[in-house]
């Protein structure tokens, strides 16, 4: 899945997609009839037809870290771009938009406990102020770095959480030829920091019915928090999250699609966590919205594992749906 | 400049009741604008026509400040109260307030020392705790002066401090006043100056005054805590005062437009305009309401450094606000971005 590689080794801590977006613009435009970028920085991208107004939502960016401060001896201090959890970063790499690579580290008192984010820096090897300051400024976003693999059914990568998702959307573009509804795939920029670019999005395109397609958790690891998403089951058909009661109509319109199409799903209700549904569904007067996820673990740390299997089904699924609803 | 923002900190306007703040405002703006209303939220809405209009800009600020509600008046006469924002409460322990319209005067007031349990000494006392002092000998003797729902502010005592001025509600009124002085002049460009309600309790006014403004770009203009103190490492100083006016990226509830925020900032530091980079990630600014509205507008958000804020004795430098002002103009002044 060459594509998945390239989107999820791009680039784009909330606020700054610009390397994504970009990729993803020239990958879709063979596949849509008119593309605008909004003042949130998202994709919107219509593929006309005579039906209903339905919004696909997939968002670009993935968690990170920003620069917040630069010491004489060019050490970098920072700030969280969306949930990360500090006792897991230490010693990670990060990657900034040029290029540099940077380690976490922290002061030596924080090596016991759990870490506070202040009393962590980003190594960049510069040995003054001033040599950082030529690679990285205040305000500057920076990734965590991972590889990309497949093996055994999975893919293992940093920021599936969610460019799987674009991934889906795309190839479900690629799939939708002559749409009876009026269809718009949607790119979203800083979902991670609060389902913010959403909200302008779906304020512009004013659909009557919503798909947010995103990532969700699972419950099959050793001794994992009980849930009924696995991975290799197949599409996940999200009921509610913490932002979100899915639409019953959109809901039971994916299940019989599902089922008419033989495509593998499962149904999933996470009782933690957001989607950009929870931003959409309460745009204007209010948007029918529902969900479809990708089971997803490891979520928010460089090695995101998935089913290759269930990123085809919710490829699957959202094409049928499109045309179905 | 400095006249302004002394007079405006010592107007009240607690979230929801900035009544005063803006009729001082529509005074002095009404010869300055070609439009102004007032929205169903109380935020003034000023349009100014430009000399060669092709493109709209923004410029806002916030004209609430913190304080407080009534919330009981209790047997023996007191006033029990709820905070309007957001507060460290140990900084209003015994501070006076003023009460309702009629301004009545009272004293936040809580139990003597030696009454206080060695955990209640140790740990920070909460509003629940504490109580207004108004003088009132029973509830009925108070219930003449206060009544529930009646907006509690810190008395006015705005004034200049060795090279800094210092005053009550400087984070939002330090906006106002640049505003203010921004409006004097004529540009190119049509600009809408925003004087937003209730920012303090959840950027509510900023996110509706948006509704019907078709605007290119917004520039907030805000104060923020610089913790530009004593005993403070450099790392964690936000910014700091008389160092310029401070370019903001990212706080807790929005990122400003990353690429017009850099541009922005190599901008002014190319014309010569004392400004300095925010050292952290946190606060809370009207960026995040403005930028998000209805189809959502680039936003850009620039800050004056407060220290102390959000009690009553804010300290602001009047070199920043001037940096401020000078850098709005900029933003305003120019055709693109």
């Amino acid at each position: 899945m060459k594509l998945l590689e390239k989107l999820t080794m791009a680039d784009g801590v909330s606020g700054g997609e610009d390397a994504v977006r970009d990729m993803i613009i020239s990958e879709i435009k063979k596949y849509c009839d008119d593309i605008t970028v909004d003042a949130m920085g998202s994709v919107i991208a219509h593929k006309k037809g005579k039906g209903k107004k339905i919004m696909f939502a997939a968002h670009m960016d993935e968690i990170g870290v920003i620069a917040t401060f630069i010491d004489d001896k060019g050490f970098i201090r920072f700030s969280n771009v969306g949930g990360i959890y500090t006792k897991e970063i230490l010693y990670s790499r990060v990657r900034f938009k040029n290029g540099i690579i940077g380690v976490i580290g922290a002061e030596e008192e924080e090596f016991n406990k759990k870490p506070s984010l202040d009393k962590m820096f980003i190594d960049i090897g510069a040995k003054s102020r001033a040599e950082a300051e030529k690679y990285v400024s205040v305000g500057d976003t920076a990734a965590f770095a991972g590889g990309y693999t497949e093996q055994n059914g999975v893919v293992i990568a940093k920021a599936l959480d969610n460019r799987a998702g674009c991934y889906i959307l795309i190839e479900a573009m690629k799939k939708l030829k002559r749409n009876k509804n009026d269809l718009y795939f949607v790119f979203t920029t800083q979902e991670e920091v609060g389902l913010r670019g959403a909200k302008t999005a779906a304020y512009a395109v004013a659909p009557e019915y919503a798909v947010a397609v995103d990532v969700t958790d699972t419950g099959d690891t050793p001794e994992a928090p009980k849930m009924a998403v696995s991975l290799h089951r197949g599409a996940a058909i999200k009921v509610m999250d913490r932002s979100v009661m899915c639409d019953v109509d959109v809901r039971e319109a994916m299940i019989a699609a599902a089922k008419k199409a033989k495509i593998p799903y499962q149904m999933e209700v996470l009782n933690i966590g957001g989607t950009d549904a929870g931003a959409i569904h309460l745009t204007r007067a209010g948007v029918k919205t529902g969900a479809i996820s990708l089971p997803l673990r490891y979520m928010h740390s460089p090695s995101e594992t998935a089913s290759i299997a269930d990123i085809n089904a919710c490829v699957s699924l959202t094409a049928a749906i499109a045309d179905t609803l | 400049m400095v006249e302004a923002v002394i007079e405006l900190s010592n107007l009240n306007g607690v979230s929801g009741n900035e009544n005063a703040v803006r009729e001082y405002i529509l005074e002095r703006i009404s010869p300055l604008a070609d439009v102004i209303r007032v929205d169903n939220f109380g935020s003034i809405i000023a349009f100014k026509k430009g000399k060669r209009s092709d493109k709209t800009v923004i410029l806002s600020a916030h004209m609430d400040e913190v304080g407080f509600i009534v919330s009981k008046i209790t047997d023996t006469g007191f006033v029990k109260f709820k905070s309007v924002g957001e507060f460290d409460t140990r900084n209003i322990v015994s501070k006076c307030v003023k009460i309702g319209s009629a301004g009545v005067d009272g004293v936040i007031g809580m139990k003597a020392v030696h009454l206080q349990k060695k955990d209640e000494r140790e740990k920070t006392v909460e509003i629940k705790d504490l109580y207004i002092d108004i003088g009132a000998k029973n509830r009925s003797d108070a219930q003449k002066r206060v009544k529930p729902g009646d907006y509690i502010s810190f008395p006015p005592s705005a004034a200049r401090l060795g090279r800094y001025i210092r005053g009550k509600a400087l984070d939002s009124r330090a906006g106002c006043a640049c505003l203010l002085k921004l409006m004097e002049q004529q540009y190119d460009n049509d600009v809408y100056f925003i004087f937003t309600a209730q920012r303090e309790i959840g950027m509510r006014g900023a996110a509706a005054a948006m509704y019907g403004i078709n605007a290119g770009r917004a520039l907030v203009i805000e104060g923020i805590e610089s913790a530009d103190m004593y005993g403070v490492k450099d790392k964690d100083i936000t910014a700091k005062i008389g160092g310029g006016v401070c370019v903001d990226f990212m706080d807790k509830f929005a990122m400003p437009d990353a690429r017009m925020t850099k541009r922005f900032y190599e901008l002014l530091k190319n014309a010569g305009i004392s400004v300095q980079e925010k050292h952290n990630a946190i606060g809370l600014t009207d960026a995040g309401g403005i930028q998000r509205a209805c189809e959502g507008i680039v936003t850009a958000c620039i800050a004056v450094p407060v220290r102390y804020s959000h009690t009553q004795s804010c300290v602001i430098a009047g070199s920043d606000l001037e940096a401020a002002v000078n850098a709005a103009r900029i933003f305003a002044g120019k055709a693109e971005f």
